[in-house]
């Protein structure tokens, strides 16, 4: 489903990615992480055509973002971590929007928002100005608008922050979900206990570079996630 | 910290000057100066345009005995463009400013946040002001020698008087906080919308009628109308203190201090709470309905239609061309027997001179409107989503112009219409007419997104400094004008032989010349930088 080959990014002289490689396959969810400016969001910004960047390829669905950003945009979804979107607009208002974009009929985006609003119980202030939401009600937009056109590839950036725990749990849920149908995920996150019980597959990132990639068993063996991460970064 | 919270404002009045707005980077000290010297330039324009007037007529006014009316009606001017200036720019400083919330979390006063704020907007209506009053100053000490006492005052006078414009846009500012507090948002809108155009129009009107002012003037401090006295004594004050009265001056000193404390005071009392609102009134539990879907480019239109009619300071900052147009249509109509008339004996004397002139006012009006210019910086942090969506950057640049092009040529058009009707006769007069504001206004968006692709604003603070302290607004402001005055200069020089058709003809080929280049920039090089962003 993704395949990145020899990705590098840099800004001016430092290198924020560098010979990055990593595929996921469908029915997938990878965990990304790494300490705070390890390279996720800019790999991350890369992947979903926001950043362009210099060497390597990132192919989606067979699809090089590089060549065809368009039609690989259409099977994404992102998820930042921060939930900057339309203030001016209501929250039924953002997701018709969204579903516009992305052409998807009425009749389906109608089920689709009912169906997501209802789980992550946001239902109700759909009417209200998103300008007026909370941090979390945001995010709670943002990942109902990330799953309107039903992407092959979601990618997330931080998706648990700002979230209560109820609407955590829906979250967990909904990406499990997405990925017995067929879909795959991949998202970054500082909550590895999270990463352990959630990923098929996890890969970790030090100082741009890929340090540690597989299955979550290849990767943590009989220890937990957090004492190999730690013992990495202290190499 | 006075100190700090004094650099930060300071910092963000006049950041366009020291950042640039694509790549956030610090400019070079040569480019500090040029964007500095662009700056005087502008404010060098206006202030010799202002003092040519001062020459003509200081000598007519100054020397009668009503003298001081002359500068009192300067400072009605001066307080129109102050307040014109400030008005949406306190509201949204003052209480729609993003780092509110985190400066009320620090150890600070909010008082001292307030009057931070305050200062800036204070700083803003200065600039204005002193470019307004300073070359009637100029011109009086040059004709009359006034000695140094009245210097003195004029300085004075120069630096208090600003604050009458402040206090006035707060006063305004602190009602359509007030309102945004109280009322749903969509009535909320359009009663922001009421309040900010009936505002605007008044000071226009205002504005327009400033000859009358000096027979209100006398007449109130002749015939002793109290009413007229009070609205009028800061003015007559103002204008007394300009020939040297040093009570006049005092007596002004102390109207200020006490509305400026008065509407601290009143400001102050609800500014934590009316600028840490998040709640925008009562709103209706989502019933489900039928969602009605849209095309991309009609959705694109949509989110920038519902984008500029969600704030008061963006749509009337944006588009005073649009509503100078409107106003115009409507006087036109309502004074339709009156400029047929006028029109008529233009005709007998030179039919060409209503046609020209026609399209050089509604050229200036045009070129008011910054809706394009101003379209990129407004999506501020909000430019992630569209670039991790499906959209292309010639569709987001498509939908931004389209919608400076509804604003501007709808109004533009019913003018020029009504306009058309008015110079029948020669059939290519109406044509053209109607046919070179359009292609101006079409320009003129153009000209507007390719100055915001070159200077967006993107990392704003509060929304004001996204659609009125923007390089690409006043640039674009400055070369349409420009442009307009250009094409009226070679008019007034052409051969008494040349034919004013032709001329047109000349005109309209250049505009869409020059339409055409710009379109092709915008699509080839323009999407490149915005990918850039």
């Amino acid at each position: 489903m993704l395949n990145i080959r020899n990705l590098t990014k840099s800004y001016g002289n430092v290198k924020a990615v560098d010979d990055l490689s990593l595929d996921i396959r469908p029915g997938e969810i990878c965990g990304f992480i790494g300490h705070n400016g390890a390279g996720k969001t800019t790999t991350i910004k890369c992947i979903c055509g926001i950043l362009p960047f210099e060497k390597g390829d990132i192919q989606v669905h067979g699809r090089s973002v590089r060549e065809d950003p368009m039609e690989c945009k259409k099977i994404i979804s992102y998820i930042p971590d921060n939930p900057d979107i339309y203030e001016f607009m209501t929250g039924i208002q953002y997701l018709n929007f969204i579903a516009d974009i992305y052409g998807v009929d009425s009749s389906v985006r109608q089920e689709r928002i009912h169906r997501i609003a209802d789980q992550l119980e946001l239902t109700k202030d759909l009417n209200q100005s998103v300008g007026a939401y909370s941090h979390g009600m945001k995010q709670k937009l943002v990942i109902i608008s990330a799953l309107i056109h039903d992407p092959k590839l979601i990618i997330m950036d931080e998706p648990f922050v700002g979230l209560d725990p109820t609407a955590s749990y829906q979250l967990k849920q909904l990406m499990r979900e997405h990925c017995n149908q067929g879909g795959s995920i991949f998202f970054s996150t500082h909550v590895l206990d999270v990463a352990e019980k959630l990923c098929d597959q996890v890969a970790i990132i030090k100082n741009g570079k890929l340090i540690r990639n597989g299955t979550m068993d290849e990767v943590k063996g009989d220890s937990s996630l957090e004492s190999v991460f730690l013992e990495l970064e202290e190499q | 910290m006075v100190k700090a919270l004094f650099r930060k404002q300071m910092l963000e009045v006049f950041d366009v000057m020291f950042r640039h707005g694509r790549n956030q980077r610090q400019r070079t000290y040569i480019g500090t100066v040029i964007s500095v010297a662009a700056l005087v330039f502008v404010l060098y324009i206006l202030g010799r345009l202002l003092y040519n007037i001062a020459d003509v007529t200081c000598e007519l006014f100054v020397p009668t005995e009503y003298g001081w009316c002359y500068f009192a009606v300067v400072g009605i001017l001066a307080t129109v463009l102050g307040v014109l200036s400030s008005v949406f720019t306190v509201h949204s400083t003052v209480y729609q400013a993003k780092d509110n919330e985190l400066l009320l979390s620090m150890p600070i006063p909010s008082g001292m946040i307030l009057g931070m704020r305050l200062f800036s907007s204070y700083v803003i209506c200065f600039v204005f002001e002193a470019v307004s009053i300073l070359p009637f100053y100029l011109v009086y000490w040059k004709i009359y020698h006034p000695g140094a006492l009245p210097i003195l005052l004029d300085l004075l006078t120069l630096i208090i008087f600003p604050v009458l414009a402040l206090v006035i846009s707060c006063a305004l500012g602190w009602v359509l906080a007030l309102l945004n507090s109280r009322l749903p948002k969509r009535i909320r809108n359009i009663i922001n919308f009421i309040v900010s155009f009936v505002f605007v129009v008044y000071f226009l009107n205002i504005c327009i009628q400033a000859s009358s002012y000096m027979q209100v003037l006398q007449n109130g401090a002749a015939k002793g109308n109290i009413g007229m006295l009070i609205a009028t004594y800061p003015f007559v004050c103002m204008g007394k203190a300009a020939l040297g009265s040093i009570a006049p001056f005092g007596i002004l000193l102390l109207i200020l201090v006490v509305l400026a404390a008065f509407v601290y005071l009143l400001l102050g009392k609800s500014f934590r709470s009316l600028s840490s609102m998040k709640n925008q009134g009562r709103t209706r539990t989502y019933q489900e309905k039928s969602l009605r879907a849209s095309s991309l480019n009609s959705a694109l239109l949509k989110k920038e239609f519902r984008r500029y009619m969600s704030n008061s300071s963006y749509f009337m900052n944006s588009s005073i061309g649009s509503i100078l147009l409107l106003l115009t249509f409507v006087l036109m109509i309502w004074n339709y027997d009156k400029l047929q008339n006028s029109i008529l004996q233009l005709q007998m004397f030179d039919n060409k001179i209503p046609v020209v002139t026609g399209i050089i006012v509604a050229c200036i009006m045009i070129g008011i409107n910054t809706i394009s210019a101003s379209s990129i910086s407004v999506e501020g942090k909000n430019l992630w989503l569209m670039r991790s969506l499906p959209v292309s950057e010639g569709a987001l640049i498509n939908s931004k112009i389209l919608l400076h092009l509804i604003l501007t040529v709808i109004p533009q058009l019913m003018c020029s219409v009504v306009l058309a009707i008015l110079v029948k006769g020669v059939a290519v007069h109406s044509v053209l007419v109607v046919l070179v504001p359009f292609l101006f206004a079409v320009f003129s968006s153009e000209l507007g997104m390719m100055l915001n692709i070159l200077f967006p604003k993107l990392d704003w603070v509060s929304e004001s400094n996204a659609v009125r302290r923007n390089t690409s607004t006043r640039l674009s402001v400055l070369i349409s004008w420009a442009t307009v005055l250009v094409a009226s200069i070679v008019f007034r020089h052409l051969p008494e032989s040349t034919d004013v058709i032709h001329y047109l003809y000349v005109l309209a080929g250049l505009l869409v010349v020059m339409i055409i280049g710009l379109y092709i920039w915008i699509h080839r090089k323009g999407e490149k930088y915005i990918e850039a962003l």
